[in-house]
C-alpha cells in the first residue's frame, strides 16, 4: 500500500499561484487540439504511438498544403520527455502558433512537433521529486525484492511537496556527509577539514521506508526512463534504462516516426540536455575510442553558431549538466545524422539586485571601512537560486528545513527546493519561450541543407570520347548529414548516378555514394570520361545524370554530346 | 504351457532392463539419420515427430517469425513428473544464427533425439533431465538456411537474415549478390586472368592455384604466373561497375544483441539498432521471460574452439575470479572431449564482437554460456595438425571422391574478361562431412550435457539447532552447491542482474529475532542484517563447489516446526521442515 498525498495531485510542480496560471502537459495538448482545429488547412494532429500506461503520444504536422507535407524537408521538435519539465510541453505548444504565422517557411518545410513524448511522467502521480521524474509506468523492481513500486518518495509531513530530508547527527553505520552551509545555512555541503568542519548530515529523498528493508524512498511508481532508452550509448545496468536500447512504447513510437519521415533534416530536443547554451567538448571518446561522447569535432562549429542563435533567441545563459547516454536528442544526431539541437530552454535568471539603503544626505560623510566580502556559499548555482527565489519569486520556490520525526530514521529535518522550480520558467515566460522555440525552428528550416547541380559540363576530348563534369553543393548551411552521422553511414547518403552504360565510361563511378555534404558550401565535384554511343556526333543518345538526397529530392539534367541542359528537380 | 507363459512373463519383464544394459546403440521413436544434413522444412518435421513420439518430455513453441515468415520453434525438454520447467535450472541451446554454419542445427536436433533416446535408459542422463530443462532453438536464422540449402552459395555466404538490406547503399536493396557463373550449383572462387598475376597452377596437379615468388630470379627478373583473385563468383549486376557488393541480406545478427551494441561505424552489420531484426527479438523475448536458464550455448562453425566472453578488450575485467574458474573448468573439460578444439576467449583469440548473443547471456544476463565453433580441418589429419593445399587435395579426393570440388572452367567474364571458376563448392568447407556428422554432433552434445549437469544442484548440508536461554535457539544452517556453476555469477551479483536468492526461516510459532551469513564457516560469529531477517538477500548466491553458512536466531518453544527455504532463480528451491529441539 501507498498513498499519494492529495495536495501533491492538485499542486503539481509549484504551488502558490503566480500572477499566470500553470498551464499543465494536459491544458497545453488541449490548446495544441484547438490551434489544430483553428488551422485545419495547415495543421493537422495524429497519434503516433502509446504510452506504457496507454496514454497517445500524438504528433502536430504544420505545413502549408498538407497533402504534400511529408514531401519536404522537415524539421521535428520534441518535448515532454522530461517529467521534472512539464513546461516543455507548454513551450513546445506555444511555439506552433507563432510558425503558423510564417507562410513563407510552411511553403518550403513541414513542420512535426510532438509536444509530450512522454506522457506517463505527467500523470498526477509522477509530479514528485526532481531526481526521479523521468520514466514511464511500466512496474520495475529497483530494490529487486520482489515487490513493485512498494517505496515511493511521498510527502511525508504533508508540506504539499516531496523535498529532501537530513538526518541529525545519524549513527555510526549511517555515515554523515554534509553540514550546512556556514555562509548560507540553507544549502548544505560537504565538509571542509581544512576549516575545521564536520558533516553532521546524512541525505534522504523524502519518504518512508515502506518495505521495512532499511532503504528510503528506494523502489518508486514505474519505470523506465524514456530519454535513456535510446541505443547511442545506452546506460547498460542503470535500472532507468530498461531491458535493453529500444524496449518501450514510448521510445518504438519516436523511432517509428523517424523511419517513417526521412525529409526531416534538422531537430530540436527540449528536455534535460542542452547542447545550445554550452557546446559539448568534442574532444572525449567513449571506451570504444571511436565514438564522441556528446559531439563530434567535425560539427563543434555548427553547434557553436547554432548555439549563439538560440542564446540571441532566448536569452538563456545558464544550463544545467546533464549526460546524455541513451538519450532520444543523443541518437537522432549520431545514429540518424540529424542536426539535432537539445535544450533545457529555460536556465537560472539573475537574481534583482538588492535595493540599496537610503543614503541619508546628513551624515556625516565618513568614508565607510571596506566590510568584509561575504563568503559564496559552496554551492554557488544553489546560492544563485536562493537569490532569485528570495527576491523575486516571493520564497516560493524553497521550504525552509523543518523538523520532523522520521518513523525510522528519528529526528530529520525536511525542506529544500520544490521539485520543478529549479527547471520550469515562471508561466508568465512561456509565450515569450515559445517564440524562442519558433525562432530557431525557422532558423533551422532557413538554413536547413539544400542540394544543387551546378557547372556542368560536356566536351568532346577525342572524337567519340567526351569529358563530363559535375559539382554538387549544399547550398544550405546546415550540413546534410551531421559529420559524427557521416562516420557512423547510418543516414542516407546523396546518390550520384550517370545513365551511360558502364562499359562506356571509361573513367568514373556510375553510381557513387556520397555520405554526407558539411554545410556552409560542402561541395563535391565528379568528372567522367565517357565513349559516346554513336561515331556521329548529330546521332547522340543523351545520357541523365541524376543527384538524389531523399530529404530534397532528386535532380535530373542531360547531356548530348556538348549539350547540357540545366538540372529540373524532379518532384516524387 | 505354463511353464511356457511364466517364462514368457518373465521375459517380459526382463527384457526391457536386460536392453537398457546391454545394448550400446540406443532404439529411438523417430527414425532419424545423423549422417546427413536438413533443409529448414525437414528440422522442422522433425521437430514436430520427435514431440510427437515422446509427448511426455518435449513440448515445441513457436515463439516468432524471421523475416521471411518462417517459424522460429524452441523446444523444451522436460520431465513435467519431476516438476514445471521454470522451476529447474535449465540449457539453452541454439544454432544456425549464421544461416550457413549449418551443421550447428543438426547437432541442436541430434541432442534432442539423443536425450530422448537415453532417457530412462542411460542413468546419468535421466538423472539429468530428471532434474534439468533444456530449451532448444534448432535455427535463429531460418531464412539465411533456406537461402544457404536452396540459392547458389559458397561455404561462407548467406550468413545474413534475409531482411532486404541496401549494402551499396544506392536505394536499391540486395541488387547485386554472387552468381552462379559455372551452373554447378555453388558459388566458387574467381581468378582472373593475368600476365603478371600473383597465382600459377600447379604443375603436378592443376586444380591447386599456388602463389608465385615475390623474391627476385637469380637473374634480377619477377616471376610472374598468370591468375590473380577475383573474389567470388558473381558479375555486376546492378551496372555501378561494382561486382558482388550488394547480395541478399548483408547483416550479422550475431552481432544486434542487446550487450555492448555498437553502432555501425564501430561494429560492422550491428543493424540499425539492437534487437532490430524479427529473429533476435523473438529469441530476446522469449529468454527474458526465462530466469531459469543457467547455462548456454550456441553453436556456431567452424574453427573447433570453445568460446567464452568477452568480446572486447575492455571487458575482460568482467570475467575473473570464480566466474572465470567457472568457465577455464567446463571449457577445459570440453577441449579434452573435443579432439583439436581448443578453449579461447571471443576478443583474445577470435576476433571483436560487440552485440553477440553469447555476451547477451553472459554479461547482460549473468548465464555461464559459450560458442562452439563446429568443425576443424584439422580433423581430417591424423595428427591435429593444419592441412597444407595439396594434403587438403588429398582428402577431397580420396575420402570424399571429389564430391566437394568443381574442376575449374575458363569462362568469358562480362567485367574481368577471362575468368576460371570452380574450386571448392558449399560443401567443401567449415561443415563435417557427412560420415563425420554424427561424432561432430555427439561430441559436442556430449560436452553441453557436461555442460548442463553442472548448473547449480543445492542441498542441505547440515542444520544445526542449539538452544540458548529464553526460548531462544540457533539455527546453523549450511548450502552446498555440488556443481561448478554458482547459483548467482559474479557478473550477476555485481550488475544486480535478475533477482537475489532468498533464505527464508519460518514457522507459525517462531519469531526470527537475527540472521545474517557467516564469513567463516567454523567462525563463531556472523554478520546480522538489519532489517528483514526472516527473508536473507543472499546476492552473491551459492558458489560453485562450495558451500555458504548462514544463522539465523529464533524465539519460540521446544517443538514448534521451522520451515527453511534456499529459493532463487538458476536452481531447484530446497526446502527443509523440522521441530525445535534440542537433539541435532
Amino acid at each position: 500500500m501507498f498513498w499519494i498525498p492529495i495536495a501533491l495531485l492538485a499542486v503539481g510542480f509549484c504551488s502558490d499561484p503566480p500572477a499566470a496560471p500553470i498551464i499543465t502537459p494536459r491544458d497545453a495538448i488541449a490548446q495544441a487540439r484547438t490551434i489544430v482545429q483553428n488551422n485545419r488547412a495547415r495543421a493537422s494532429i495524429t497519434t503516433i504511438g502509446k504510452s506504457w500506461s496507454g496514454q497517445p503520444i500524438e504528433a502536430i504536422t504544420l505545413s502549408e498544403n498538407l497533402v504534400d507535407a511529408q514531401k519536404k524537408p522537415a524539421i521535428l521538435l520534441v518535448s515532454g520527455l522530461d517529467g521534472s519539465r512539464p513546461s516543455s510541453v507548454a513551450i513546445a505548444v506555444a511555439s506552433i502558433n507563432k510558425l503558423l504565422e510564417t507562410p513563407e517557411i510552411l511553403k518550403k518545410n513541414t513542420f512535426y512537433l510532438i509536444p509530450c513524448a512522454n506522457p506517463d511522467v505527467f500523470l498526477d502521480t509522477f509530479m514528485s521529486s526532481d531526481s526521479r521524474a523521468n520514466r514511464n509506468t511500466r512496474p520495475v523492481d529497483e530494490d529487486r525484492d520482489g515487490r513493485i513500486d512498494e517505496d515511493p518518495p511521498r510527502d511525508i509531513n504533508g508540506d504539499g511537496a516531496i523535498t529532501m530530508m537530513r538526518r541529525i547527527n545519524p549513527p555510526a553505520n549511517d555515515p554523515p556527509t554534509h553540514l550546512a552551509d556556514p555562509n548560507e545555512p540553507r544549502l548544505l555541503k560537504t565538509p571542509d577539514a581544512t576549516k575545521n568542519q564536520r558533516a553532521i548530515y546524512t541525505l534522504y529523498t523524502e519518504g518512508l521506508d515502506s518495505d521495512h528493508d532499511g532503504l528510503i524512498a528506494e523502489d518508486e511508481i514505474g519505470g523506465v526512463d524514456i530519454d535513456r532508452n535510446f541505443p547511442h550509448r545506452w546506460p547498460e545496468f542503470d535500472p532507468s534504462a530498461g531491458h535493453f536500447q529500444m524496449s518501450e512504447p514510448e521510445s518504438q513510437a519516436l523511432l517509428k516516426f523517424v523511419f517513417e519521415h526521412p525529409r526531416i533534416v534538422g531537430a530540436l530536443v527540449i528536455g534535460r540536455w542542452d547542447n545550445l547554451v554550452k557546446t559539448p567538448d568534442s574532444k572525449p571518446r567513449d571506451i570504444t575510442g571511436k565514438t564522441p561522447l556528446a559531439l563530434d569535432p567535425g560539427d563543434a562549429s555548427t553547434w557553436e553558431e547554432m548555439g549563439r542563435k538560440w542564446r540571441d533567441l532566448s536569452g538563456q545563459s545558464r544550463t544545467v549538466d546533464c549526460d546524455p547516454s541513451g538519450s532520444f536528442a543523443l541518437w537522432l544526431y549520431a545514429h540518424r545524422g540529424i542536426a539535432t539541437f537539445a535544450t533545457q530552454a529555460w536556465g537560472r535568471p539573475d537574481a534583482s539586485p538588492i535595493p540599496a539603503a537610503p543614503v541619508d544626505p546628513a551624515a556625516p560623510a565618513t568614508p565607510t571601512p571596506p566590510a568584509n566580502t561575504p563568503e559564496k556559499a559552496a554551492d554557488e548555482e544553489g546560492a544563485g537560486w536562493l537569490a532569485w527565489n528570495d527576491r523575486d519569486q516571493d520564497g516560493r520556490g524553497f521550504l525552509p528545513w523543518t523538523p520532523f520525526n522520521h518513523p525510522t530514521l528519528g529526528p530529520v529535518e525536511i525542506g529544500g527546493f520544490r521539485a520543478g522550480f529549479r527547471s520550469n520558467p515562471p508561466p508568465s515566460e512561456i509565450p515569450k519561450l515559445g517564440d524562442a522555440v519558433a525562432g530557431f525552428l525557422s532558423e533551422l528550416a532557413t538554413r536547413q541543407p539544400k542540394i544543387s547541380l551546378r557547372n556542368l559540363k560536356s566536351k568532346m576530348s577525342a572524337p567519340g570520347v567526351y569529358e563530363i563534369e559535375a559539382e554538387i553543393f549544399n547550398d544550405g548551411w546546415l550540413p546534410t548529414a551531421t559529420a559524427m552521422g557521416r562516420t557512423n553511414n547510418q543516414p542516407v547518403p546523396i546518390i550520384v548516378r550517370i545513365s551511360t552504360p558502364k562499359d562506356r565510361i571509361l573513367s568514373g563511378q556510375r553510381v557513387t555514394i556520397v555520405d554526407g555534404l558539411a554545410g556552409a558550401g560542402g561541395q563535391k565535384s565528379f568528372r567522367w570520361l565517357v565513349q559516346s554511343s554513336s561515331a556521329d556526333p548529330n546521332n547522340l543518345e543523351s545520357t541523365i545524370l541524376e543527384v538524389k538526397w531523399e530529404p530534397c529530392g532528386t535532380y535530373r539534367a542531360s547531356i548530348t554530346g556538348e549539350k547540357v541542359t540545366l538540372p529540373t528537380e524532379v518532384i516524387p | 504351457m505354463k511353464i511356457g507363459k511364466l517364462f514368457s512373463a518373465l521375459l517380459l519383464l526382463v527384457i526391457p532392463v536386460a536392453s537398457a544394459t546391454a545394448q550400446q546403440q540406443l532404439p529411438g521413436k523417430v527414425n532419424i539419420a545423423w549422417n546427413r544434413f536438413y533443409d529448414y522444412p525437414d528440422v522442422l518435421k522433425m521437430a514436430n515427430d520427435l514431440v510427437a513420439a515422446y509427448p511426455n518430455l518435449l513440448s515445441l513453441q513457436e515463439i516468432g517469425r524471421s523475416s521471411l515468415n518462417r517459424p522460429l520453434i524452441v523446444i523444451t525438454l522436460n520431465n513435467p513428473a519431476t516438476g514445471a520447467d521454470t522451476s529447474k535450472p535449465a540449457m539453452w541451446i541454439d544454432g544456425n544464427i549464421h544461416g550457413n554454419e549449418i551443421q550447428s542445427t543438426e547437432t541442436v536436433m541430434y541432442s534432442v533425439d539423443y536425450l530422448c533416446r537415453a532417457y530412462g535408459k542411460v542413468p546419468a542422463l535421466t538423472q539429468l533431465v530428471d532434474r534439468c530443462a533444456f530449451y532448444f532453438l534448432p535455427s535463429v536464422n531460418p531464412d539465411g538456411r533456406a537461402n544457404w540449402f536452396n540459392q547458389q552459395n559458397s561455404p561462407h555466404s548467406s550468413r545474413t537474415g534475409m531482411q532486404p538490406t541496401d549494402d551499396d547503399r544506392d536505394g536499391v536493396c540486395d541488387d547485386d549478390g554472387p552468381d552462379d557463373l559455372d551452373g554447378d550449383g555453388s558459388i566458387g572462387q574467381m581468378w582472373r586472368k593475368d600476365p603478371q598475376g600473383s597465382h600459377r597452377r600447379n604443375a603436378r596437379d592443376p586444380r591447386i592455384l599456388e602463389r608465385v615468388s615475390t623474391e627476385l630470379r637469380p637473374d634480377g627478373t619477377m616471376e610472374y604466373g598468370e591468375w590473380s583473385m577475383a573474389g567470388s563468383e558473381g558479375i555486376d549486376n546492378d551496372g555501378d561497375g561494382r561486382v558482388n557488393e550488394d547480395g541478399p541480406g548483408g547483416y550479422d545478427m550475431n552481432r544486434n544483441w542487446p550487450a555492448d551494441w555498437q553502432p555501425e561505424h564501430v561494429q560492422n552489420g550491428a543493424g540499425d539498432f539492437p534487437l532490430c531484426f524479427p529473429e533476435t527479438k523473438a529469441v530476446a523475448q522469449w529468454i527474458l521471460k526465462h530466469p531459469n536458464i543457467a547455462a548456454g550455448q550456441s553453436y556456431h562453425n567452424a574453427g573447433g574452439m570453445i568460446l567464452r566472453g568477452p568480446g572486447a578488450n575492455y571487458l575482460e575485467g568482467e570475467y575473473v575470479g570464480a566466474d572465470r574458474a567457472t568457465y577455464d573448468s567446463i571449457a577445459n573439460v570440453g577441449a579434452e572431449m573435443l579432439p583439436f578444439y581448443r578453449s579461447m576467449v571471443i576478443y583474445q583469440d577470435l576476433y571483436t564482437v560487440h552485440g553477440g548473443f553469447v555476451n547477451w547471456l553472459a554479461e547482460s544476463l549473468g548465464v555461464i554460456t559459450f560458442t562452439n565453433e563446429l568443425w576443424s580441418d584439422k580433423r581430417i589429419m591424423q595428427n591435429g595438425s593444419d592441412p597444407s593445399p595439396e594434403q587438403m587435395t588429398r582428402w577431397r579426393d580420396r575420402l570424399l571422391f571429389g564430391q566437394t570440388t568443381t574442376d575449374w572452367k575458363e569462362l568469358q567474364h562480362p567485367e574481368y574478361g577471362t575468368v576460371l571458376i570452380g574450386g571448392g563448392n558449399k560443401w567443401s568447407s567449415r561443415i563435417p562431412p557427412p560420415f563425420m556428422l554424427e561424432e561432430e554432433a555427439h561430441r559436442n552434445f556430449a560436452f553441453t550435457a557436461f555442460h548442463a549437469e553442472q548448473m547449480p544442484l543445492l542441498r542441505f548440508q547440515s542444520i544445526l539447532i542449539k538452544p540458548m536461554s529464553d526460548g531462544l535457539w540457533m539455527i546453523t544452517i549450511e548450502i552446498a552447491n555440488d556443481r561448478r556453476i554458482p547459483t548467482r555469477t559474479l557478473r550477476a551479483e555485481k550488475k544486480h542482474i535478475g533477482m537475489p536468492d532468498r533464505l527464508t526461516v519460518d514457522g507459525a510459532n517462531i519469531t526470527v529475532v537475527s540472521a545474517g551469513p557467516m564469513p567463516q564457516r567454523l567462525g563463531t560469529t556472523f554478520e546480522p542484517v538489519r532489517f528483514n531477517p526472516q527473508e536473507l538477500a543472499v546476492d552473491g548466491g551459492i558458489s560453485g563447489l562450495s558451500t555458504e553458512t548462514f544463522r539465523f536466531i529464533v524465539q519460540g518453544k521446544a517443538g514448534a516446526a521451522v520451515r527453511v527455504k534456499y529459493s532463487g532463480e538458476k536452481f531447484r528451491d530446497i526446502e527443509e521442515s523440522f521441530t525445535l529441539s534440542a537433539k541435532p
